[in-house]
């Protein structure tokens, strides 16, 4: 047929049609093997309201997590994830109203992350309107989670969220974990194999746990995650772009989708990201403060020669 | 307008239907949930949604004897909309669950993306461009989202076929009058989904 091994990802990809872009972006920085980029908004919710700062134009109410998703998808936004930073057990029943009250008005996938202790919290979350679910933690701590929850629920659902940090990184950034913890996650010591260039940490990147992270992602995969939302610690908050050499190597490990977190500020960061090879990009603060919209980064990253879906979804007849 | 149209979703197991459940209400639609072969007999518009694995999935319909009164609904063209495993449960079989039968309403067995070499992701999770053949009369033109490992790669015969490509050429939905199975997500699939939605309860 017409398309044989052209891939969706020619016809997805607008090109520039005029001078390329300031940046050398030759060779093309995607194969043809994979669908356009997607493009995900992230919001970090506490106690049912978006906590890092937000600076959007026509939103009156800008800490409503419902309403800012409402408006990314409108922008363009191939998929909403809502991480829940609330800390405390009792804020459960809450993070629920909030995921019902984000799925009521949001039909594009939405994946939900933050404090899942088990596969009770999941099916929960799910019940009450995510598409996905991202497990760390837990993960780590119960050897049998992830595959229980790909039984479940299918691989589809199961995101596992890695949090990396380099072991060049930054002197003193995160303690070294030490007692439950540690022994929690003894099973995965061994099969993660020796500590490469990145450790898996855990608590917002205050504790080190002495496995591989490369390693982690591969056994995740194997136990059942269908997709990694893969965050560097050295790069998250810093705007310095994401990490891609973390993203490279874990590319080499695993053929599920990845997500690739933590550092971006540009589309240039997520071309880059994506030449790297992850297949999707989540951003907050780029969208929250300033003021780039879905559609603008989308419009930026065709010209950079990365295929994207057309902010209004292409051509409907 | 008329009254709000009314939708059943068959729900036989623990699977996730808050999107679909969402998506129809956010159409006006009455949702309600069957899982009984009189709901299913009964619904003026069936939707028969699907996450998880296909032997689950089946054995849960065979658990609540709902194959004939969807094989009956479907034979005789009455409304019904099948979402992922939902269409992949109409063929004959899959891949996934080697010989548990499929309701078989679809000529064809469901078969596993043939793409890491190459370096096509599984499972497909993302958003694809899909081409209906000339014809199609609920399915658009545009991009869809999809989460899925496996799917049809040829078109049963009497089904008009919706194309998609990934890691070759595989059927991204089928139509015959107001029956549709759909392999991707139009619930999920944004303001692409919702003019599909909109035209198979016009259907």
């Amino acid at each position: 047929m017409a398309l044989a091994g052209a891939g969706p990802a020619r016809e997805a990809s607008p090109r520039p049609v005029g001078p390329g872009p300031a940046r050398d972006v030759s060779p093309q920085p995607v194969g043809p093997a994979m669908l356009p980029v997607r493009v995900i908004p992230c919001l970090d919710v506490r106690d049912g309201r978006v906590v890092k700062g937000v600076r959007f134009r026509g939103l009156t109410d800008q800490g409503d997590p419902a309403a800012l998703a409402r408006v990314y998808e409108e922008q363009g936004a191939d998929e909403v994830v809502v991480l829940d930073v609330t800390a405390t057990p009792e804020a459960r029943g809450t993070r629920l109203d909030t995921v019902r009250s984000v799925r009521a008005g949001l039909s594009v996938p939405l994946t939900v992350g933050g404090g899942i202790g088990g596969v009770g919290d999941a099916a929960a979350l799910l019940e009450a309107g995510a598409d996905k679910v991202a497990v760390n933690t837990a993960a780590l701590r119960t050897p049998g989670l992830l595959s229980e929850l790909a039984a479940r629920f299918g691989s589809q659902c199961v995101v596992v969220s890695i949090d990396a940090l380099g072991r060049r990184g930054p002197a003193g950034a995160g303690g070294s974990s030490s007692g439950g913890d540690r022994r929690a996650m003894r099973w995965l010591v061994g099969t993660a194999g020796r500590v490469g260039a990145y450790e898996v940490v855990v608590r917002s990147g205050t504790e080190r746990l002495a496995i591989d992270a490369v390693g982690w992602a591969r056994r995740a995969v194997e136990l059942g995650a269908g997709e990694i939302l893969l965050t560097s610690i050295d790069r998250d908050g810093t705007r310095s772009g994401y990490e891609l050499p973390l993203l490279g190597a874990v590319r080499e490990a695993v053929q599920v989708p990845i997500v690739a977190s933590g550092g971006a500020d540009s589309p240039e960061h997520m071309a880059d990201a994506v030449a790297a090879g992850a297949d999707a990009v989540l951003a907050a603060s780029i969208f929250h403060q300033r003021n780039w919209t879905v559609g603008q980064v989308k419009n930026a990253l065709a010209q950079l020669g990365v295929p994207v879906r057309p902010p209004h979804g292409g051509a409907v007849r | 307008m008329t009254a709000a149209p009314a939708v059943t979703v068959v729900r036989t197991s623990t699977a996730n239907l808050a999107s679909v459940l969402s998506g129809f209400e956010g159409l006006g639609c009455r949702v309600r949930t069957t899982a009984s072969p009189e709901g299913v007999a009964g619904a003026e518009r069936l939707v028969l949604p699907g996450v998880g694995a296909f032997a689950a999935a089946r054995r849960a319909i065979a658990a609540h004897g709902l194959e004939e009164a969807l094989r009956d609904r479907i034979g005789a063209g009455r409304p019904t909309l099948g979402i992922c495993l939902g269409m992949q449960l109409m063929a004959r079989g899959s891949e996934e669950a080697p010989g548990v039968p499929g309701l078989g309403v679809l000529e064809g067995i469901v078969e596993s993306y043939q793409g890491g070499e190459a370096g096509w992701r599984v499972p497909q999770m993302g958003w694809n461009r899909v081409e209906p053949a000339d014809g199609c009369a609920i399915v658009p033109r545009g991009y869809a989202y999809f989460a899925n490992s496996y799917r049809l790669a040829r078109a049963p015969a009497g089904w008009l076929p919706v194309w998609c490509d990934y890691a070759g050429r595989f059927l991204a939905a089928v139509e015959r009058g107001a029956v549709v199975g759909c392999q991707f997500h139009p619930e999920l699939s944004g303001a692409y989904g919702r003019v599909l939605l909109n035209r198979w309860l016009e259907a």
